[in-house]
C-alpha cells in the first residue's frame, strides 16, 4: 500500500526555543509526483522541508518529535535514526536563495559533492557526471565553455539552476525545493517551472512555492499548511476547485487569512 | 562511512591540540611569573616598588626607579598622542570622505602593523643622534616618549574614528539644525556623547606601548639609575626585564619575573577597564 | 560663522595630515640616516654582502637577512596549521559560551609584551628544549643537515622560530576565526544538504575564506619580521649562513636592537640601512595582505 508513497511524515512536532512551530502534521508525500506546498509565510512550510530531510537541526535549539519516514530504493527508512549524510544524499535540497559555493568553479560545484561522497572517483567520471547534470538541468549550453570560471559570476538564474544540477549530481530520488523562483525572472522562472514537472520522471518533487499559481502550473499535489497544521492535501485540480476547507478557498482566492483561528 | 567517522574525529582532536598547544605556554609564563616573581614581591613589597636595583651578587632591590622612568616616559608619551591621536580621529570620522580622510586611514592602518623598533630608529636619527639629529643629544628618554607617542597615535586615532561613527547622524543634522557651528557640535555635542569610547581608545593606545621595549633600547639606550633628565636615558620596566633576563645574575632574573607579573597585571588591568568601560557604554545607550 | 566652519576643519585636518604623513617620514628617515652610509657603500654591495664586522668595516646585509626568512619563515611554517585549526576549534565546535572565553584567553596572549615571552624564552622554553627536544634531534636525527650542531644550544634558529610562532598565533587565530564568522549560513546549508560531514563543510568553508587567511598570515609573517626584542632575546646573536635550524644566526631587527644605542658614523648608517630593508619587506607583505583582502572584498564575498 505503501509503493506509491516517497516520504511519510507521522504526527511531526517542530518547536524553535520552546516555541512550537509545526504542530503535529500527518502527511504521505506521492511518489514521482510533484507536490506543491502552498501557505502563507510563517506558516512552517520550510520546517516542514527542512526536517524531511534533517537540515532543521542545523537550526539552534530546534527540537522535533514524530516519523519522518523516507522510501529509498523501494524499502522505507526512518530518517532519524538513518546516517544523516546518506539521508542527505539520498534527499535533495535546493534552497529559496541561489546558493552555489561562489568560489569554486562551475564544474566544481557539481563534482563535489560526488567526490567527497566517494560516488565518483577519477577526474574523467566527474566531469561526465557534471556535463549529463548540467544538460539535466538545462544550464549546458550556457555554460559549457565556461566551466572553470568562479560560480559567482554567474546570473541569479544560472546559479538556480547550477544548484539543482548539483543536487541531482549525488543521484538522489527525492528532491526539496524552497521556493526555488524566488527573485528570479520570468524566463528563468519558466525554465525552472518546466525542470521540476521534467524531473518528476525519474525523481520525487516536493515544492514550497509563493504563488498559489504557480503550484497550478507544476502540481499534481497540493498540501495547505496553515499555523503549523496540514489544513487539506489532494490532487491539485480539486484542491484548487473545489477546496473542501474553508481557509483553503480564502488563501488560494487572495482573502486575508491573519487573525482566522484554526 | 565508518572511516569517515574515524577522519572526522581525528581532525576534531587535532583542533583541540592545536587550542592546547596555545594555551599551555601561557600558563607556563603566568606560572613562572607567579612562582618566581610573586614569591619575590611577597618577601620585600615595599622594597620591590620603591627601591632601585642592586648591583649583581647583592641581594634585595626593586624596581622603583623603572617604574619611575616609565611613568615620565609613558606621560609625556601619552601627553603628546592623545590630543594628536583624538583630533586626527575625529576628522577621520567627521570628514569621512575627504581625501585627507582617506589618506591618514590607509596610512594609519599600514602604521598599526609597522615595525616599532623603526619607529624608534627614525625618531632617535631626528631627534637624538649626535651626527643628525635636531636636539643631538644620544640616546635620551625624550626621545623613547616621541616614539612611543607615534606608535600609539594611529591606534588611537583609529578607536576614536570608529567611536564618532556609531553615533547616529540625526544626532549630528539636529545639533547643525540648532545653528551650531561646527567646533561647538563636535566638541559640546558629540565628543561629550562618545567620551567612554574616547577613554577606550585612549588605554587601547596605552595597551600598546605600556609593554613595548624595543622603540625604548633603539632610542634610550638602558640605564638602571633613577629618571634625571629628558635628555638622558632612563630606566623603564619593560627595558629593566630584557636587560635583567639576559644577566646571568639569578638576583637578576628572579627581579625580571617580579617585573614580568607587575607588567602583565598593569596590562590586564588596562585591558579589563577598557572592556568594563565600553560594556557601559553598550547598556548605557 | 563660515570661517569658524571651516577653521575647526583646518585645526583638525591639520593633526589628520599630521598622522597622515608619519609614514612617508618614517621612509624619509631611513633614507636620510642611511644616506651617509649609501654615499659610501654601494645598495647593491650591501644587500649582497656576506659579512657584517665592524673592525674589518664590512657591512653585508645577506646574513641578517637569510636569518630573518629562516626564523621568520619557520615560524609561519608553525603558526597555518595551528592557527586554522584553532580558529575552527573555536568558531565551528565548541559551544558559544566557551569559545567567548577562549577568544579572552587568545586576547591575552597577544597582549603579553614580546619582552616577557622573550624572558620565557630565555629562561624557560631554551633551557628545558635544549636538554629534551634538541638532544634528542641531535642524537638521532644529526645526520640531517638542518638538525646538527658543534654543541648543543638553547639559543638557536628553531627556539627563536617557535618564539616568534608563539607571539604570532593569536593574532592570526583571531583574524581567521572572525573570518569564519563571515561564512553565509547558506553556504554552509548548502553543504550540509549535499550530505557532506561536520569536517567536509568545514574544508568548504575553508575554502571559501582562503584569501583571507592567506590575508591573515601574511600579517602574521609581517609581524614576525618586524619583532626584535624576542628575537635578540633566545636567537644566539650570531651571524652565519649555517643551515641547522639548531645553531644560532641574527637577524634585520637583532643586529638593530643589539648594536643601534652605541652605535656612531659609519656603523650607525648601516644599522639605518638595514632598518631601510625591512621596511620595504614590512610594507610589502602589509600591502600585499591588504591586497588579496581587498581583491576578495571586491569578488564574491560582496
Amino acid at each position: 500500500m505503501m509503493e506509491n508513497v516517497a516520504v511519510s511524515v507521522k504526527d511531526l512536532h517542530v518547536s524553535i526555543d520552546k516555541k512550537e512551530i509545526l504542530k503535529g502534521i500527518s502527511i504521505d508525500f506521492p511518489k514521482c509526483a510533484v507536490t506543491a506546498i502552498i501557505g502563507p509565510s510563517g506558516s512552517g512550510k520550510t520546517m516542514l522541508l527542512r526536517s524531511i530531510n534533517r537540515l532543521i537541526e542545523l537550526i539552534p535549539r530546534v527540537e522535533v518529535s514524530g516519523k519522518v519516514w523516507v522510501n529509498i530504493g523501494g524499502k522505507f527508512h526512518d530518517a532519524y535514526t538513518l546516517d544523516s549524510s546518506y539521508l542527505r544524499r539520498k534527499v535533495g535540497y535546493v534552497f529559496q536563495k541561489p546558493n552555489p559555493f561562489p568560489h569554486l568553479s562551475i564544474l566544481k560545484n557539481i563534482t563535489i559533492g560526488p567526490m567527497l561522497n566517494g560516488i565518483a572517483k577519477n577526474k574523467k567520471d566527474l566531469k561526465k557526471l557534471a556535463e549529463e547534470k548540467l544538460k539535466e538541468a538545462g544550464l549546458w549550453d550556457e555554460v559549457k565553455d565556461r566551466l572553470n570560471e568562479a560560480a559567482w559570476r554567474l546570473s541569479g538564474g544560472q546559479q538556480q539552476r547550477l544548484c539543482i544540477a548539483r543536487a541531482l549530481a549525488l543521484e538522489p530520488e527525492i528532491i526539496l525545493f524552497d521556493e526555488p523562483t524566488t527573485g528570479l525572472d520570468l524566463y528563468n522562472t519558466k525554465r525552472i517551472e518546466e525542470l521540476m514537472v521534467r524531473l518528476k520522471e525519474k525523481y520525487t518533487v516536493i515544492a514550497i512555492t509563493h504563488s498559489v499559481d504557480q503550484a497550478g502550473r507544476i502540481a499534481d499535489f497540493i498540501a495547505f499548511i496553515y499555523n503549523g497544521k496540514l489544513i487539506e492535501f489532494g490532487p491539485a485540480a480539486t484542491v484548487l476547485k473545489s477546496p473542501i476547507n474553508e481557509l483553503t478557498e480564502l488563501f488560494i482566492t487572495g482573502k486575508v487569512l491573519d487573525g482566522v483561528k484554526v | 562511512m565508518n572511516l569517515k567517522k574515524l577522519r572526522d574525529m581525528i581532525y576534531t582532536c587535532l583542533a583541540y591540540l592545536s587550542l592546547l598547544l596555545l594555551i599551555i605556554p601561557l600558563c607556563w609564563i603566568l606560572f613562572e611569573c607567579i612562582i618566581e616573581g610573586g614569591h619575590y614581591i611577597i618577601n620585600r613589597p615595599i622594597e620591590f616598588f620603591t627601591d632601585i636595583g642592586r648591583p649583581p651578587g647583592i641581594e634585595g632591590g626593586g624596581i622603583g626607579h623603572a617604574i619611575q622612568g616609565s611613568l615620565y616616559m609613558l606621560g609625556l608619551a601619552l601627553l603628546i598622542g592623545i590630543p594628536v591621536g583624538i583630533f586626527a580621529g575625529i576628522y577621520l570620522a567627521e570628514r569621512k570622505d575627504s581625501p585627507l580622510a582617506k589618506a591618514a586611514r590607509f596610512v594609519s592602518d599600514i602604521l598599526v602593523e609597522f615595525p616599532t623598533i623603526l619607529v624608534g630608529v627614525v625618531t632617535y636619527t631626528f631627534l637624538a643622534s649626535k651626527v643628525t639629529g635636531i636636539l643631538a643629544t644620544g640616546p635620551a628618554a625624550f626621545a623613547a616618549s616621541f616614539a612611543l607617542a607615534l606608535i600609539m597615535i594611529p591606534i588611537v586615532a583609529r578607536s576614536v574614528e570608529t567611536a564618532f561613527l556609531t553615533i547616529p547622524n540625526d544626532i549630528r543634522e539636529g545639533a547643525y539644525a540648532l545653528g551650531l557651528s561646527s567646533r561647538h557640535v563636535i566638541f559640546r555635542i558629540l565628543l561629550p556623547a562618545v567620551k567612554t569610547g574616547v577613554v577606550t581608545a585612549v588605554l587601547i593606545g596605552l595597551a600598546k606601548i605600556v609593554g613595548e621595549s624595543a622603540p625604548i633600547i633603539v632610542t634610550n639606550g638602558i640605564s638602571n639609575f633613577w629618571f634625571s633628565k629628558w635628555t638622558e636615558p632612563a630606566p623603564s620596566i619593560p627595558v629593566l626585564i630584557y636587560v635583567y633576563g639576559l644577566s646571568p645574575f639569578k638576583e637578576w632574573q628572579t627581579q625580571a619575573w617580579a617585573a614580568a607579573l607587575f607588567l602583565l597585571l598593569l596590562i590586564m588591568a588596562i585591558g579589563f577597564l577598557a572592556r568594563r568601560i565600553t560594556k557601559k557604554l553598550w547598556t548605557g545607550v | 560663522m563660515v570661517a569658524i566652519r571651516k577653521s575647526i576643519f583646518i585645526f583638525l585636518g591639520s593633526f589628520a595630515l599630521f598622522l597622515a604623513l608619519i609614514l612617508p617620514f618614517y621612509f624619509f628617515g631611513e633614507l636620510y640616516g642611511a644616506s651617509e652610509f649609501f654615499s659610501k657603500f654601494s645598495f647593491l654591495d650591501f644587500i649582497s654582502g656576506r659579512e657584517w664586522s665592524l673592525p674589518e668595516q664590512k657591512y653585508g646585509a645577506l646574513q641578517a637577512i637569510y636569518g630573518t626568512i629562516i626564523t621568520a619563515g619557520l615560524a609561519l611554517l608553525i603558526t597555518t596549521p595551528i592557527s586554522i585549526a584553532a580558529a575552527v576549534a573555536m568558531s565551528e565546535l565548541l559551544p558559544e559560551y566557551l569559545s567567548e572565553r577562549l577568544g579572552m584567553i587568545i586576547d591575552m596572549i597577544a597582549a603579553i609584551p614580546s619582552v616577557v615571552v622573550g624572558l620565557w624564552g630565555i629562561l624557560s622554553l631554551g633551557p628545558f628544549l635544549s636538554s629534551t627536544l634538541y638532544k634528542f634531534l641531535i642524537e638521532n636525527l644529526g645526520f640531517l643537515p638542518i638538525f646538527q650542531a658543534k654543541t648543543l644550544l638553547a639559543y638557536n634558529k628553531l627556539t627563536a622560530a617557535l618564539v616568534l610562532g608563539y607571539m604570532i598565533t593569536p593574532f592570526a587565530v583571531s583574524v581567521i576565526k572572525e573570518n569564519l564568522r563571515l561564512v553565509p549560513i547558506e553556504i554552509k546549508e548548502a553543504a550540509y544538504a549535499l550530505g557532506l560531514t561536520k569536517w567536509e563543510v568545514i574544508r568548504i568553508m575553508l575554502s571559501y575564506i582562503k584569501p583571507g587567511i592567506f590575508a591573515a598570515l601574511m600579517l602574521a609573517l609581517g609581524r614576525a619580521i618586524a619583532e626584535a626584542v624576542a628575537v635578540s632575546m633566545v636567537i644566539g646573536n650570531t651571524c652565519s649562513f649555517s643551515v641547522s635550524l639548531l645553531e644560532p644566526a641574527c637577524t634585520l631587527t637583532t643586529l638593530i636592537i643589539n648594536n643601534f644605542a652605541e652605535a656612531t658614523g659609519t656603523e650607525a648608517a648601516a644599522l639605518i640601512g638595514l632598518g631601510l630593508v625591512l621596511f620595504v619587506i614590512s610594507i610589502s607583505t602589509i600591502l600585499v595582505s591588504r591586497l588579496v583582502y581587498n581583491k576578495l572584498l571586491g569578488g564574491y564575498m560582496r
